[in-house]
């Protein structure tokens, strides 16, 4: 090479030497797994619940719901619960590592949430004739998804200083104590909720049908798993674009 | 809505007067009075059902497009500012200063060099 290409060349090798190609790890490798592993048993579970699952006596096909209902009230416990490690683990470390996790944990508490609470009011305006009652259950569960509503825009508009995210930390952990209270208000207060899966009663009597609540708790699980961890990366990219441009603050190519 | 009292036909009257909504001279309703027990409206399972599962894709589609959109301008925002960073920290000799030095014919002579290579 000569003349200007050859200088562009020795640049780029400069460049390059100084920012060393980032190491593939065991995440980048697995991530995308989890990911196709979530959607082939999403895809599977429907077809599954679609075609071999037997219609239920009294509800007709509107109990099909049931079974993404049910996982998506547990993904949505998967995802408060991650909510409450990471932030118990930043108040502790105080590292971004955990703040990312608790952040990717009450993005997928909330979308769960939502798909619980949408599908049980479908479920229930043919059930029960109306969309919304304020039983026990329903109730606690509106709650919690409120809370973690809260945290998602705390976390969205209050900025990334050290004193908001401990502040969303102290709400992610209070926001995974209304679980048990969720989970055990039907016992507790009683109302018009079911206890299908915990309960005596049993509505599963027939096979597919059991096993067709169990392939929905595999897929919800890979899902929440999978969901989880993409907002953790995202969480944790934006921290280091945020390290990042002060930096570039520092050399005097940004503006403050 | 469909209002249950009103199936005995003696009380028809009666019941449909307090049901329906007072109407003006006009016939046209001017109000709105409440039924009470009312029986609930019969909704098709299908579409519940439909409407259940549709919203659970949208909310799936849209975290999971929402996250690549996201990540994807945080990639290439975090691109442009390492370029920044490098280019600060090793400033690149300008072409027209690297040309003109090679094609300067006598090193003491720099200037003509220059001149030639403009």
């Amino acid at each position: 090479l000569k003349g200007p290409e050859r200088e562009t060349t020795v640049h780029l090798l400069a460049m390059s030497k100084a920012m060393p190609a980032p190491k593939r790890t065991f995440g980048d490798t697995a991530f995308p797994i989890v990911l196709l592993l979530a959607a082939a048993s999403i895809l599977y579970t429907m077809h599954f619940v679609a075609y071999r699952v037997p219609i239920e006596a009294t509800m007709g096909i509107v109990q099909k719901i049931f079974y993404f209902h049910v996982p998506a009230g547990y993904a949505m416990y998967v995802g408060a619960t991650a909510c409450f490690v990471g932030s118990c683990g930043f108040l502790w470390k105080g590292t971004p590592g955990w703040d990312a996790l608790a952040r990717g944990g009450a993005d997928v508490a909330v979308a769960m949430g939502l798909i619980l609470l949408a599908s049980g009011a479908l479920w229930a305006a043919k059930s029960w004739g109306v969309y919304w009652t304020w039983d026990p259950r329903l109730t606690t569960s509106l709650l919690i998804v409120l809370v973690y509503v809260a945290y998602v825009v705390l976390r969205s508009f209050a900025g990334s200083g050290d004193a908001e995210r401990k502040f969303a930390a102290a709400l992610g952990i209070l926001g995974a104590t209304l679980i048990p209270i969720i989970h055990f208000s039907v016992r507790l207060w009683g109302g018009t909720h079911p206890q299908v899966v915990t309960g005596k009663g049993g509505g599963l009597t027939h096979g597919d049908m059991k096993l067709g609540l169990l392939y929905g708790f595999v897929a919800f699980t890979l899902l929440s798993i999978a969901l989880i961890w993409a907002r953790a990366r995202l969480a944790i990219a934006s921290s280091r674009v945020d390290e990042v441009e002060q930096e570039a603050v520092d050399l005097g190519i940004l503006q403050d | 809505m469909q209002n249950k009292t009103t199936t005995d036909p003696a009380a028809a009257p009666s019941a449909a007067s307090s049901a329906a909504p007072s109407a003006s001279t006009s016939g046209v309703p001017d109000g709105f009075q409440k039924v009470d027990d009312a029986a609930p409206e019969m909704q098709s399972g299908e579409a519940l059902l439909v409407e259940a599962y549709a919203f659970i894709w949208v909310v799936l589609f849209g975290l999971v497009l929402l996250t690549w959109l996201r990540q994807r301008g945080l990639d290439v925002r975090m691109n442009e500012l390492e370029a920044s960073i490098a280019r600060a920290r090793n400033p690149r000799p300008p072409a027209k200063e690297a040309a003109a030095k090679r094609a300067t014919p006598d090193p003491a002579d720099g200037d003509d060099g220059a001149e030639k290579a403009d």
